[in-house]
């Protein structure tokens, strides 16, 4: 069987082209220009160069577009998933923490210097104002138990019918200029 | 011709000279045609395929380069690309069963052996067909044109033994199919 098969193939070496068309081929084929070799590369060198920048065109084209689906259409692109706006949120907490903490700082200086200077007036008139100097002994007591934010100056001031005295007006002015 | 002698019309083909080219075409011509006309199965595509095939060579032997290869394999392999290049761009081809009787070549002298050749061409020509395009190169190299493998691996660019194994595939899956032909 392989043998037939083999003998069939060899025997298809018979086949043999048409020997007027041969003629006319070759005649053809001989009459036709060859191409220069140096057109030929530089035809050649033009063609790559297309084939190159068409390719390198593509993939910038390509590379675009899927970045601007990729930031438009993408569900990483929501707000909460975003990186970016995550960041801006972050700072802009950060941020706020830092002026509460700030304030806090200020409210905490400014007590103390009250504290500091209702002690330094109560060693400068303990005769003068004794009612007064019973009244800001319980102050910081108070001023404990209360947040910076709620102690009012009003609690120290010293309401007495004689304002006239020069030490509780003295007083009440120190606390006005601290309150201010 | 002689290796060296072949070497030397192909240095004149490459400088240009036509005559020189022309030698090589009536060496190559027959064996090409076979190789086309039997992958298209059709007489005039295969003579102009052919044709294209010299041509391509002839304007382009300003850039050949004798890289150790026959100058059969480049013909070999502008033959391949422009069959494949023939059945990319022909929608519909003609089956080979209609092929009429004009279109397959004549070369026995009395009636009966003619019609006998025919009928063998024609069942082995469709049992080649149905091969993939690689078995249809190996089985036309080896044993129509009687290629050793070694050249059938210079012109398919694969190792030898790749060869010799896609040979046997190829010559087992005809069989087959020859043997499924009414």
């Amino acid at each position: 069987m392989e043998n037939d098969i083999l003998t069939t193939l060899r025997s298809l070496k018979q086949i043999t082209p048409d020997s007027a068309y041969t003629k006319h081929s070759r005649m053809l084929l001989l009459a036709s220009p060859q191409v220069p070799a140096t057109e030929q590369r530089v035809s050649t060198f033009f063609r790559l160069s297309a084939i190159l920048g068409a390719g390198v065109i593509g993939i910038v084209i390509l590379l675009g577009g899927t970045t601007y689906i990729n930031e438009t259409y993408s569900p990483l692109a929501l707000e909460g998933l975003n990186q970016r706006s995550l960041t801006a949120e972050a700072d802009e907490i950060n941020s706020s923490i830092e002026i509460t903490l700030e304030t806090i700082d200020y409210l905490d200086t400014s007590n103390q210097m009250t504290l500091t200077k209702i002690a330094e007036i109560q060693n400068i008139a303990p005769v003068a104002a004794p009612a007064a100097s019973l009244r800001l002994m319980s102050a910081p007591a108070e001023v404990a138990t209360t947040t910076p934010e709620t102690a009012s100056v009003d609690t120290f001031l010293i309401d007495s019918d004689s304002a006239e005295v020069p030490a509780e007006r003295q007083i009440n002015d120190i606390l006005e200029q601290i309150a201010q | 011709m002689l290796d060296d002698e072949e070497k030397s019309i192909i240095e004149r083909a490459i400088r240009g000279d036509a005559l020189a080219f022309g030698l090589l075409y009536d060496k190559y011509h027959e064996q090409i045609y076979r190789f086309v006309y039997l992958k298209v199965s059709h007489r005039e595509e295969a003579e102009d395929i052919t044709h294209h095939v010299f041509l391509n060579a002839w304007q382009n032997m300003g850039t050949y380069r004798d890289k150790g290869f026959p100058f059969s394999s480049l013909l070999y392999q502008i033959a391949r690309n422009k069959v494949i290049d023939h059945y990319r761009t022909k929608k519909t081809t003609l089956d080979i069963e209609d092929l009429n009787e004009a279109e397959i070549p004549r070369h026995e002298s009395t009636v009966e052996d003619s019609l006998h050749f025919q009928f063998q061409v024609t069942t082995v020509k469709t049992a080649i067909k149905q091969l993939k395009q690689e078995y249809q190169d190996i089985i036309i190299m080896r044993y129509v044109e009687e290629l050793t493998p070694s050249e059938i691996a210079r012109i398919l660019k694969k190792p030898e033994t790749t060869i010799r194994v896609l040979q046997h595939r190829a010559i087992k899956q005809l069989k087959a199919l020859l043997n499924e032909l009414p």
